[in-house]
């Protein structure tokens, strides 16, 4: 139910601009604020079971998409190759001071340009997330 | 007063968490909320659930009605005492 919810709003994040209006509303009641069929059903004068089925085929038009483009799988895929990426690049940070480097020029040079890896993950990540 | 805990989607675009709060029913979708209980984020690794258990138990004490999704969280937060195993695995994957 909860792995349920939190895919769906994923899918939504990606495509709810593709759906109807009323669809993106009611979707969003339902999912993002966890509203119950009976209250959205109350709060926009519709029966239970029309906001069952606006939601159910929402669902179902949003899975179209994602079976069709995979925006989403691939959104998840890149996301966690990002934070392997960030984990090495801390772990070399961290190993960074047990070396033993006598050159402080080539030591300062590998600090900078990990510290330029940092930035670049980060933007890779707000580009992603856009 | 009809009283619910409910998740409440929170986050950027594309990065959600939960919010875990007790709400008026009535107060559906204007923000109001009468008390923070915890939270849920699924994109951390591993899954972050964090629940005040002794405040959510005051509520659901006081005839607050969660929704399913909260009730799950709930039951993996171990607020109704036993933790049973199916629900902390559908919460936590």
């Amino acid at each position: 139910m909860v792995d349920e919810t939190v895919r769906l709003n994923l899918l939504f994040d990606f495509y709810g601009r593709l759906l109807t209006e009323r669809q993106r509303r009611i979707f969003a009641m339902y999912y993002e604020d966890d509203l119950s069929l009976g209250e959205i059903a109350e709060q926009i004068d519709v029966s239970r079971q029309a906001v069952y089925d606006i939601l159910k085929r929402s669902a179902k038009t949003l899975e179209k998409f994602e079976k069709q483009l995979r925006l989403v799988a691939r959104h998840m895929l890149q996301r966690r190759r990002i934070e392997e990426l960030e984990s090495r690049i801390s772990r070399l940070q961290e190993a960074i001071p047990t070396f033993n480097l006598p050159n402080e020029g080539e030591r300062r040079f590998l600090e900078a340009e990990i510290e330029s890896m940092v930035k670049l993950v980060r933007q890779i990540h707000a580009t992603a997330e856009e | 007063m009809a009283v619910r805990i409910r998740l409440r989607r929170m986050g950027a675009k594309k990065r959600p968490f939960y919010r875990l709060v007790v709400a008026d029913s009535r107060a559906a979708r204007d923000g109001r909320v009468i008390e923070f209980l915890g939270e849920y984020d699924p994109t951390a690794n591993p899954t972050h659930i964090k629940v005040n258990v002794e405040r959510a138990k005051y509520w659901l004490s006081n005839g607050a009605q969660p929704s399913d999704t909260a009730r799950r969280i709930l039951e993996h937060a171990g607020v109704f005492g036993d933790t049973k195993q199916t629900a902390a695995e559908s919460a936590a994957e």
